[in-house]
């Protein structure tokens, strides 16, 4: 246990290390943004497209400490971030942390049904696959795979949406409110997670299976379901739970395509139209929040890893 | 068994996914009573209560029925009297209001002079939601007197002739101040319901609107920015009208007689900005043979599937009659093109098929921004036909304020964006905007004295025949000068369901519900 709390404790410190790295990297991407931000803010805030007056530019100039060195004003906001006020959007004058919440449950909502409608099929599938080698299962597998990654998002979403939407009329083609709506999106991320989950879970497998290890337990006499429920399935689960984690992250963040072609909100679609609008501080928590959710889940991974290990616990 | 136990796995792991796709077909979408036309639109509100004074909110409040402004721009961009009966210019700068009988607020209340003064006001106070230094400073209003409870006087710090215009502007809507329970007063056929930010707008019929209660009881406008979607929401009756349907889909329907087709000509043009201060596009004759090379008709037919805009001659369509100079004409002439080239001097002498200017190769960078479906294959096409005078062309997409900054720094050439040029159906916006020496969007570096007195002169005419004479030679300056090169106009072109009435499109995109606007069944 001790030895955990050491490990736990590296991994905690490492973590505030690279999130302050991260902080400060997130910060630079505004600080050296191009252009006058005090008239992208002007802009952002009051104007839309028209001319801000020079007196205004210079008044938030003033008012948000733009001029100020790079240090000074990453102080201020670091100290706002650690309380986790990240100021008020530039366009419509609400909390970022409000706007930020709303979009991360519509998003965690699609990701977290993506993700279950994706797994539940990818890992049965690879599971026979591998039992079965070179069966229909097996062939069928490897070219589900194989399609899914090649298929665009985008296209897959306007399929369902023509089919299931517009000709036979049993799911709504857009927007979001009931678990119909969440069918189609759902549906579309996780073909596409089935497809790359199906990949990973079977070479885990497949890698699993040429241990040296096995050798040694087949001429101990254990069966062969044995291995492959026991040892082969164990062996492959540490990869897995890795990618898994690694999986939802990126389905946090990546899910933008699908987002904007089902007229969803979502972070990702939050992220476009502040970029459009030049929205420094919905950017700043969006990309301050990816960072974080990566090196969390990955830390978060890595203990799970070195728990699962027992070579390690004994170093 | 072994089989069995297999195919117990397999069969578990596709009931997840065959419930989700199977057990939606039961579920009962339960449609209001209600008369609502769901609309799609390909931009939504920027906030949950987007204040119509504020940005540009009121352009979607004003199209959504719930904000009106005392005078308004009819569908030949003529003004009219709107919440006001008349007006009158009594001295150079003071204009005199009387407020139409009998119109009330959403919340019941009848619309004064004070409140409208007061609605004004908001738009100076740095603290409140409806502050828009924008449209101060289009109005430049020095006081408002009030003369009795309907009738007013707004005073200008200057005479401004394009005053009355700018009240045209959707953000210059009369707004009482809101309530928990209704946070938008205004007092159009609609009254406001709630909002998601770049998703929904929802509103419901206003019984005691001045020009009669609304044939519909409600409006709903969907944000849905990917055309192909939109159209396939309205296969699927989701959506009961389109307002942007993709152009090519457009075609499809029109050259198959199908669909509820609705199209027309707007003011919004799209046209290149150029670096005319430095750079190879100091050089006039370089712009004129660009403008001269550029194909519009086949522009056109590439980005907008031939239906979707008309090629431009000058900064305002033809259809903006009051304003437009006929005169103008803006040909594709290749000929003429590389004739102009060869004179001045800018030919290709080490035969790698680049024509240089001070011994340098002429490379062009375009660039424009996401947003809008047509900027992208207009850089395209433009890309080619450059490329046949002579011109290396380096395209690119970048974000829009980015853009802006490259151009001013001379990091880019050109700049292709879409405006309106008239969205207060006034000619002075667009070039004062833009080409003013001293105008925040002059990127151009375009710095032309006579070009200047003109425009100060257009805003101080208030004789619109003589205001006509100003502007007909500021858009000869423009298409003589080219420090903008305009390539089309963009015509709206809306689906209905079949079943939608009393839907028009508007020159100006700013207008849309109305009492009349209905649908069948």
């Amino acid at each position: 246990m001790n030895n955990f709390m050491r490990v736990a404790a590296i991994k905690i410190v490492s973590l505030l290390l690279v999130l302050f790295c991260v902080s400060f990297l997130t910060f630079l991407l505004y600080y050296y943004a191009p252009g006058d931000k005090a008239l992208a803010i002007a802009n952002a805030r009051y104007i839309g497209e028209g001319s801000a007056s020079a007196e205004l530019v210079e008044q938030i100039r003033l008012e948000t400490g733009i001029d100020r060195p790079l240090f000074v004003q990453f102080y201020y906001w670091a100290q706002d971030i650690i309380q986790l006020d990240f100021g008020v959007s530039l366009i419509s004058q609400e909390p970022v942390d409000e706007i930020f919440v709303s979009q991360l449950w519509e998003t965690m909502e699609l990701a977290l049904s993506a993700l279950l409608l994706g797994m539940s099929v990818a890992i049965p599938l690879s599971l026979i696959s591998v039992w079965k080698p070179k069966s229909f299962i097996d062939r069928f597998a490897i070219a589900l795979s194989s399609i899914g990654a090649a298929i665009p998002s985008y296209w897959l979403g306007l399929i369902f949406i023509f089919v299931f939407a517009a000709n036979l009329q049993w799911l709504p083609a857009y927007g979001t409110g009931s678990l119909s709506h969440l069918i189609l999106p759902a549906s579309t991320l996780g073909l596409w997670v089935l497809s790359s989950q199906t990949r990973l879970i079977r070479s885990f497998l497949l890698e699993a299976s040429t241990a040296p290890f096995l050798e040694a337990l087949k001429i101990r006499g254990v069966g062969s379901k044995e291995l492959f429920c026991r040892h082969i399935v164990r062996h492959a689960f540490v990869p897995f739970v890795t990618m898994l984690g690694l999986e939802l992250a990126f389905l946090l963040e990546g899910a933008v395509i699908v987002e904007v072609v089902f007229a969803r909100g979502g972070i990702g679609s939050l992220l476009v139209h502040s970029v459009m609008g030049r929205d420094f501080p919905i950017i700043q928590c969006i990309v301050l929040f990816s960072a974080v959710t990566y090196v969390t889940i990955n830390s978060a991974v890595e203990i799970f890893q070195w728990f699962m290990n027992p070579v390690s616990q004994q170093r | 068994m072994k089989k069995r136990s297999l195919r117990a796995i397999l069969a578990s792991g596709f009931i997840a996914f065959a419930a989700g796709m199977v057990g939606p077909v039961s579920i009962n979408f339960a449609y209001s009573q209600e008369k609502v036309i769901t609309i799609a639109v390909p931009f939504g509100p920027k906030s949950s209560v987007p204040d119509p004074r504020a940005r540009q909110n009121g352009w979607l409040s004003n199209r959504a029925g719930v904000s009106e402004t005392l005078v308004g721009l009819d569908y030949e961009m003529k003004m009219f009297p709107r919440l006001a009966e008349s007006y009158r210019n009594i001295s150079p700068t003071q204009w005199e209001f009387t407020l139409r009988e009998n119109v009330k607020f959403h919340d019941g209340s009848p619309l004064t002079s004070e409140l409208v003064k007061d609605s004004f006001q908001k738009l100076n106070d740095k603290d409140h939601a409806a502050y828009n230094p924008r449209l101060i400073k289009l109005l430049n209003i020095k006081e408002i007197t009030i003369k009795d409870e309907r009738t007013f006087v707004f005073e200008t710090n200057e005479p401004n002739s394009a005053f009355i215009w700018s009240l045209t502007e959707p953000t210059a809507s009369v707004i009482k101040e809101g309530t928990e329970k209704l946070p938008i007063i205004g007092t159009g056929p609609f009254v406001f319901v709630s909002a998601e930010a770049e998703k929904n707008y929802h509103t419901k019929a206003f019984a005691d609107y001045w020009g009669g209660k609304p044939k519909l009881d409600g409006i709903v406008m969907d944000a849905i920015s990917d055309a192909s979607v939109a159209a396939l929401a309205l296969r699927a009756g989701d959506v009961d009208l389109v307002t942007n349907y993709s152009e090519p889909d457009f075609a499809a329907l029109e050259k198959s007689n199908q669909g509820q087709r609705f199209e027309g000509a707007t003011t919004r043009l799209f046209f290149y900005q150029l670096r005319t201060a430095d750079g190879p596009l100091a050089n006039k004759e370089l712009r004129q043979a660009i403008s001269l090379g550029l194909d519009r008709g086949l522009i056109v037919e590439a980005a907008l599937a031939g239906v979707g805009g008309d090629p431009a001659h000058s900064i305002f369509p033809v259809t903006m009659k009051s304003w437009v100079n006929k005169a103008i004409e803006a040909p594709y002439d290749i000929s003429k093109a590389l004739e102009i080239l060869d004179n001045a001097g800018l030919k290709d002498t080490n035969d790698d098929g680049i024509r240089e200017i001070d011994g340098e190769n002429i490379v062009l960078k375009l660039r424009s921004y996401e947003g809008r479906p047509a900027l992208k294959p207009t850089l395209e096409v433009t890309q080619a036909l450059l490329s046949k005078l002579g011109l290396k062309v380096e395209i690119s997409m970048g974000e829009y304020q980015a853009n802006n900054d490259a151009l001013k720094l001379g990091e880019i050439q050109m700049h292709l964006q879409a405006w309106g040029t008239a969205p207060q159906g006034d000619p002075d916006y667009f070039p004062s905007t833009l080409l003013d020496s001293k105008a925040g969007y002059n990127f151009s570096g375009y710095n032309n004295p006579k070009l200047d007195v003109l425009l100060e002169k257009g805003r101080g005419e208030f004789d619109p025949v003589k205001r006509k004479v100003i502007y007909d030679e500021i858009q000869e300056i423009i298409a003589e000068d080219l420090p903008l090169i305009p390539v089309f106009h963009k015509t709206q072109v809306s689906v209905g369901n079949g079943k939608v009435k009393g839907y028009r499109i508007h020159p100006a995109e700013t207008y849309l519900a109305s009492p009349e606007l209905d649908i069948e069944g």
